[in-house]
């Protein structure tokens, strides 16, 4: 009987891979919130979380400055940077499983750059959905994202129906630098708003507050339900839209809802935090390298390390030049070209061999 | 089970079919054939639902295709793809059990001790279960085809649609595929309908075959019924020839390349007769058909050679040559004759042995002759075998006797060698001058 064997075999190495995740999101969460200019030992954390939160009398008093710069700074800026860092990277995952791409990511599809224009446009003409009151910059960087997901993808498959990676990767950096220059034409005519643009263009998480949490939040958790819900839509569909429909998949709704729920983490998270390249590609990459690529797996496990990951660079960010700080999207990008780079040589390697 | 309606269309600016139909019924074997281009793929995405056509009804178990939601169909039809492509590395096992999609029920879509059963046995079949933990990128093309047959059966469906499945298998391969199809269809009336490049294997394999050209039906029928040369060079636009296989009652489709081999005339000049031999030498094989004590039936032979026990044991028997036995010490009285009209040439060469008194009578002709005139030369040359040498009929034992019928396959085209054609009268005037 060899069945059972697997099927235990397989989920206590489920059960490690979420524990170990689990641990390094935590691990990170408490290094970000404890090392800055003023450094807050971490069993302090723990006990100010513990009474903020949980209303638990911990047994030692602890400085009131330590309170307020955990609760009202660090604390916000590192969930805020795990919301950004989790929408990123499953909304990663969910393109490069759609688009049967590992190096599709909000970025290198111009996605972030769509959201963006739907942001800058909002910030600049002030614009107020009158239902949607604080949400409407997220809501309107969301369209933007949407639209643009669509255009990238309609425009890559007519001139080439077989959507190969590249061809993807191309159109996604021809909307890029269009949408760029459009980014620029509005800063330019923008005039005093100009510095609050650009330094929100880098990409950052600091100085958010908790309202910014309270805006991401329902995003991230309503995109990462429908993706979770569509993991094993998007197994099928990595194996093509054809054979997807053969297995029984309704292609044609599952991809736009899973289109649909990528726009969104995206939109959201560039609407609070600008736009941090990379994330989406490097992080879905190094889970498909340990745990495997499907996706009932790949989804969970990315939205922790992403969490983690970006809190680990915020970190990296506002440490390298102290007391300055570096847009977080300078970290990504060092970390996420040289794994771009690898991924292409790699299939390069591989299509070679083959 | 599946049947399409008059159906046309195609893609954008581009109609493939017009006007199919056909149906296909439950436990059949149903092959599609046709040259590139002729719309095979297009009719096969069209009854898998990927494709709608512009006009037409494909009808599956007599409901609409399209009142099929997705999940449903793919509970009754499954497809392997000619190449299924993978990106990311998936293992051999949650390959196949992706074929479970449609079968799984519940929020969670637990996956329940059913489905474990029918990806095992879908792998276990396909002789796949003992990598199941590989990788999907490390195994060769072939190796994945088999996962992705297993993925189909995963599904569990009635109707298994395939497009050129034995495309990147070896020889073995495609015969246990296609024998397993086979069985399926008899033992669980699995209703298969494949796409075929090699019109060898459709025939062999399919109950019945659907011709497309141009998009069109050509025809639909038996193998016998659809496999005739004729019909086939026509579509195919190229040189065939039909043959039956030798076991199965199945046509097969013989090519013949454009640029044949040299193949020059057989007169005297090929033959050498010593004192313990006679050997007929061409540097070309002939067609040969004989009857004789050394092979009988037909073959391709390049010599031919009558040797007295005791020498022949230096004659290596080859594919090439044909080797007859006469007593030792026998002695060989040979005569030999040409006869011509036109082109043509018949080249008759009779060996009386002595003392066993066995006749041997070889002819060969420079011309081409179908199977038919093969057979109809030989009773010609027995008849007049027959006729003139009545007068050593009281030889008594003939079974040391042959007769070697064997053609250039060059030059004239002879379909008949009836005493009356144009051939049978060539050989008779050979035989007559050279059997005195």
């Amino acid at each position: 009987m060899q069945k059972p064997f697997t099927r235990t075999y397989s989920g206590s190495k489920h059960i490690v891979s979420y524990m170990a995740a689990f641990i390094f999101l935590i691990a990170a969460m408490l290094i970000g919130i404890s090392i800055g200019t003023v450094r807050v030992p971490t069993g302090d954390i723990i006990s100010i979380i513990g009474r903020s939160v949980l209303n638990l009398q911990p047994g030692k008093d602890i400085d009131p400055m330590f309170t307020n710069i955990v609760m009202n700074i660090r604390l916000p800026r590192v969930l805020l940077a795990g919301l950004v860092g989790a929408s990123l990277a499953i909304a990663g995952a969910a393109f490069q499983g759609l688009l049967r791409n590992p190096l599709a990511d909000p970025y290198t599809l111009g996605v972030s750059s769509g959201a963006s224009v739907g942001a800058v446009v909002t910030l600049f003409f002030q614009i107020t959905l009158p239902f949607a009151g604080l949400f409407t910059l997220p809501l309107l960087s969301i369209v933007s994202a949407f639209g643009t997901i669509m255009l990238v993808v309609f425009f890559a498959r007519s001139i080439d129906r077989a959507m190969r990676v590249e061809t993807i990767i191309l159109t996604g950096i021809i909307f890029s630098s269009f949408l760029g220059a459009l980014i620029s034409l509005i800063i330019a005519l923008s005039g005093e708003e100009l510095r609050q643009i650009i330094g929100w263009l880098l990409g950052s998480v600091s100085m958010r507050g908790w309202s910014y949490i309270y805006i991401m939040l329902p995003f991230t958790l309503i995109g990462s339900l429908i993706l979770f819900l569509n993991a094993r839509e998007l197994n099928a569909m990595s194996f093509g839209e054809e054979r997807a429909r053969h297995l029984g998949v309704n292609v044609s709704r599952r991809k736009y809802a899973v289109l649909a729920a990528g726009s969104m983490l995206t939109g959201a998270a560039v609407a609070v935090s600008g736009t941090i390249g990379f994330v989406g590609l490097v992080i879905p990459h190094l889970t498909r390298l340990i745990w495997g690529p499907d996706h009932k797996h790949l989804i969970p496990l990315s939205t922790l390390i992403g969490a983690g990951f970006l809190m680990l660079a915020d970190l990296a960010a506002r440490m390298i030049i102290q007391p300055a700080e570096l847009p977080i999207g300078v970290i990504t990008a060092m970390i996420g070209a040289p794994v771009f780079a690898a991924i292409l040589v790699k299939r390069r390697m591989e299509s070679r061999g083959s | 089970m599946l049947e399409v309606n008059n159906v046309s269309g195609g893609y954008p600016g581009q109609r493939v079919l017009e006007n199919v139909s056909f149906s296909v019924n439950r436990g059949e074997m149903f092959g599609i054939l046709g040259p590139n281009g002729s719309g095979k793929t297009t009719l096969l995405k069209m009854i898998s639902g990927i494709l709608p056509p512009d006009g037409g009804k494909v009808f599956l178990k007599n409901r609409l295709l399209q009142e099929y939601s997705a999940k449903e169909l793919a509970r009754i039809l499954a497809v392997l793809p000619q190449a299924a492509s993978d990106v990311f590395s998936y293992s051999v096992k949650e390959t196949v059990m992706l074929g479970r999609y449609a079968r799984q029920r519940g929020w969670f879509h637990a996956w329940s001790m059913e489905d474990e059963t029918a990806v095992r046995e879908a792998m276990e079949l396909t002789g796949t279960w003992e990598f199941q933990s590989h990788l999907l990128q490390e195994l060769s093309g072939g190796e994945r085809q088999r996962i992705f047959l297993s993925q189909a059966l995963a599904q569990e469906p009635e109707i298994l649609l395939l497009d050129e499945p034995t495309n990147h298998l070896d020889l073995s391969y495609q015969k246990e595929l296609l024998d397993q199809l086979k069985r399926w269809t008899r033992e669980r009336g699995l209703t298969v309908m494949t796409i075929f490049h090699d019109l060898n294997l459709a025939s062999l394999y399919c109950d019945r075959l659907l011709l497309l050209d141009g998009g069109k039906v050509s025809v639909i029928g038996s193998p016998g019924e659809v496999l005739e040369q004729e019909r086939i060079q026509r579509v195919y636009k190229t040189e065939i020839e039909k043959q039956m296989h030798p076991i199965m009652p199945k046509p097969q489709m013989v090519l013949i390349p454009e640029i044949g081999e040299e193949r020059g005339t057989v007169d005297e000049s090929c033959l050498s007769v010593s004192e313990g031999d006679v050997r007929a030498t061409m540097d070309f094989p002939l067609k040969t058909l004989a009857y004789s004590s050394g092979e009988s039936g037909f073959g391709w032979k390049k010599e031919f050679v009558l040797i007295a026990e005791g020498l022949g044991d230096k004659e290596a028997v080859k594919q090439e040559r044909l080797v007859m036995a006469a007593p030792a010490a026998s002695r060989f009285a040979v005569e030999y004759a040409l006869s011509k009209s036109g082109g043509t040439s018949v080249f008759a060469v009779a060996i009386l042995t002595n003392p066993a008194e066995a006749l041997h009578l070889w002819v060969f002709i420079n011309g081409e002759l179908t199977e038919q005139a093969f057979v109809e030369a030989m009773v010609t040359a027995a008849e007049s075998k027959a006729d003139v040498s009545d007068p050593v009929a009281e030889r008594g034992d003939r079974q040391d006797d042959s007769i070697i019928i064997a053609a250039t396959q060059s030059g004239t085209r002879f379909c008949s060698g009836r005493p009356s054609s144009q051939l049978g009268s060539l050989i008779r005037e050979a035989i007559y001058k050279s059997i005195k």
